[in-house]
């Protein structure tokens, strides 16, 4: 008797979470997924007669595909980049310098409290022909004095990394500060050298919070637009300028749903493939 | 005692009374102005300037895009707007809508001062009657930077020439994207062969480092040297040469060109006052001033006697075959900007 009322009541109390998540997650995505398959509104008659021919039609266009290309490729690379500038500075603060940590993430945490709208306009600043960046690159002999960083793949990326960065961080952060120091001292006592112990126990170990990290940081910046814009120009194109241009200029609802979805399913499996090389990793460090 | 406060409130009721009666009898009509913020109709010295002459008060109201401005009068402008700034683009929308009525120019003294090229064009007329008057213009021609551009510069061809590739910029709107590029291929601007046009962006594109959409992002992109070359408004271009900034500004033989003009719209509430604030809006007192406060990036005057005494780096001809942003049905421009969004997304090579 009373467990039938516990159980009731258990469903009760979960209703609410799951209606809000069925209203505003599930029914938009069902009416995403019905749009996208509706014939396009442009060319009015299906050619093809088939109920995918919208991203058929995404798939068969070369430049589509390109964009498409960019979309994964160059947040894959923010995030490797991230991930390699934000082990080491999770380490130095889970291990390192334990006692000074909690002032130190709070400056790692500074770009959270700025707009990221501000961000990118500061590295438009940055990198424009006599900007700070750009001088300093050309006094070490690095770049011609005209030559501008701006409206470039490497400074859409960078301003990802810098952006995306405090997650990466945090979430390695997470894994390592669980290692308990009972574990490397132990390490240390039976002569294991940094190498060994890196490959053995603190790279393993971290690997949850590492593909945490990806997920925090790939998976939006595959649906950026703001910056490709602003610091990419007319030189780098992603599918997200794509889709807002289709919802605010054009207002073709079809395509955008259709590109949405494509860049959904494209960014899921993106990450699914870093996830399932950060696990081949652990074993294959473990020589 | 008694007495006393008898004639305090006398006293009182005297003066609140006298206060009543002066402030029904300085009760002033108001004009109602439809205009762009900041856009020279709102600025303090204009206001005051009216005022004085009208014996009136001056109020406007803001929209920020043109269709706005139409929503604006249908649902319950008419009847409370006086006087409007549409483009010339919008007057036989607005007229087909039954929103204007026609303008009597006998009653306007200086009409005769504006330019002929501008008061003839038959997007300002309908039925035989005038409905719009010009009153600032520019066109969107060429700027280049003639310390790093040493080639001659003539027209929309510039805009192509491989030699500026990493170095220029595109306005980033659909109707005149499509119009100089048309302009440039030698089609008709109204009717242009789109698969050519689009063709001809996408080329355009490769010189490009990005597009250019507000005042600050040319003014930004210029004055750093990212670009050397670009289209850009002509009061844009004389506001960056004002600000030190050498630029040189080409107008191309076919020019696509802009007019804005004021409209009285029907059952106007005080047509007196909307006739006299148009007048005003064209005389020399307020054109000339406004014409040379750089600052503001003013377009060129409609006014031809100030047009004509503008120093010569400021003063622009009204070209003959001028191409006017003008009339463009609904379908042609849903095309036109389907056209560019795909030019704007579709990535193409740079060229070196």
């Amino acid at each position: 008797m009373s467990e039938r009322r516990s159980r009731w009541a258990g469903a009760g109390l979960l209703a609410p979470a799951y209606g809000l998540i069925l209203v505003l997650v599930l029914v938009p995505l069902a009416a995403l997924v019905v749009t996208s398959l509706t014939p396009a509104r442009v060319t009015g008659a299906s050619t093809l007669g088939l109920l995918f021919e919208n991203y058929l039609r995404f798939f068969r266009d070369a430049p589509s595909r390109l964009v498409l290309a960019n979309s994964l490729t160059i947040p894959a690379l923010a995030t490797l980049l991230s991930l390699a500038i934000g082990w080491p500075l999770a380490y130095a603060l889970a291990k390192v310098h334990r006692r000074r940590g909690n002032a130190l993430l709070a400056v790692l945490m500074a770009p959270f409290f700025v707009s990221y709208l501000l961000i990118i306009y500061a590295f438009q600043g940055l990198l424009q022909v006599g900007g700070p960046l750009q001088a300093a690159l050309h006094a070490l002999g690095l770049v011609p004095a005209t030559t501008s960083l701006l409206y470039s793949r490497a400074a859409v990326t960078l301003a990802l990394v810098y952006e995306y960065l405090p997650f990466m961080v945090l979430s390695v952060y997470g894994s390592l500060e669980r290692i308990e120091d009972s574990v490397l001292e132990a390490a240390a006592g039976l002569g294991a050298g940094r190498r060994r112990v890196f490959a053995e126990i603190l790279w393993p170990r971290s690997v949850p919070g590492v593909i945490a990290g990806c997920a925090l940081v790939f998976i939006p910046a595959t649906g950026s637009f703001v910056e490709p814009q602003i610091l990419g120009g007319t030189r780098v194109s992603m599918l997200g300028e794509m889709i807002n241009a289709q919802i605010n200029q054009t207002f073709d609802l079809t395509r955008a749903a259709t590109v949405s979805l494509t860049l959904t399913v494209a960014a899921v499996l993106g990450f699914a493939l870093l996830a399932a090389l950060a696990l081949a990793s652990r074993r294959a460090l473990r020589r | 005692m008694e007495n006393r406060s008898t004639y305090v409130r006398r006293l009182l009721l005297t003066l609140v009374g006298a206060g009543l009666l002066a402030t029904a009898w300085a009760q002033k009509p108001t004009l109602l102005v439809a205009n762009w913020q900041g856009y020279g109709s709102d600025l303090p010295w204009v206001v005051q300037a009216f005022e004085q002459q009208c014996g009136c008060t001056v109020k406007q109201v803001d929209f920020s895009s043109e269709q706005q401005l139409l929503n604006m009068l249908k649902q319950g402008g008419v009847g409370q707007i006086d006087v409007a700034l549409p483009n010339s683009t919008y007057i036989r929308y607005a007229v087909d809508d039954g929103l204007l009525q026609p303008v009597d120019v006998s009653r306007l003294a200086n009409y005769h001062e504006l330019i002929p090229g501008l008061t003839q064009l038959a997007a300002l007329k309908a039925g035989g009657q005038v409905y719009g008057v010009p009153w600032l213009w520019g066109t969107v021609g060429v700027g280049y930077n003639p310390e790093l551009v040493s080639a001659p510069v003539e027209g929309y061809a510039a805009l192509w020439d491989a030699q500026y590739a990493g170095k220029a910029t595109f306005n980033d709107d659909p109707v005149i994207a499509v119009m100089t590029a048309a302009v440039y291929l030698g089609e008709d601007p109204y009717h242009p062969d789109l698969a050519k046009v689009k063709q001809a962006l996408l080329e355009q594109k490769r010189l490009d480092v990005t597009y250019w959409a507000t005042t600050d992002d040319f003014t930004k992109l210029y004055a750093a040297k990212q670009v050397v070359i670009g289209n850009v408004w002509s009061g844009l271009a004389t506001q960056i040469q004002a600000n030190g900034y050498p630029i040189r500004y080409v107008t191309p033989k076919d020019v696509i060109t802009w007019v804005d003009n004021w409209v009285i719209v029907k059952n106007a509430p005080h047509p007196e006052l909307a006739y006299r604030w148009i007048d005003f809006m064209i005389s020399q007192q307020f054109q000339d001033r406004y014409a040379r406060a750089l600052e503001q990036q003013p377009p060129s005057p409609a006014n031809q006697i100030v047009a004509e005494s503008l120093p010569p780096d400021q003063r622009q001809a009204f070209q003959p075959n001028a191409v006017l942003e003008t009339d463009i049905p609904q379908a042609t421009y849903n095309a036109w900007s389907q056209l560019w969004t795909d030019v704007k997304t579709t990535p193409v090579k740079p060229l070196p």
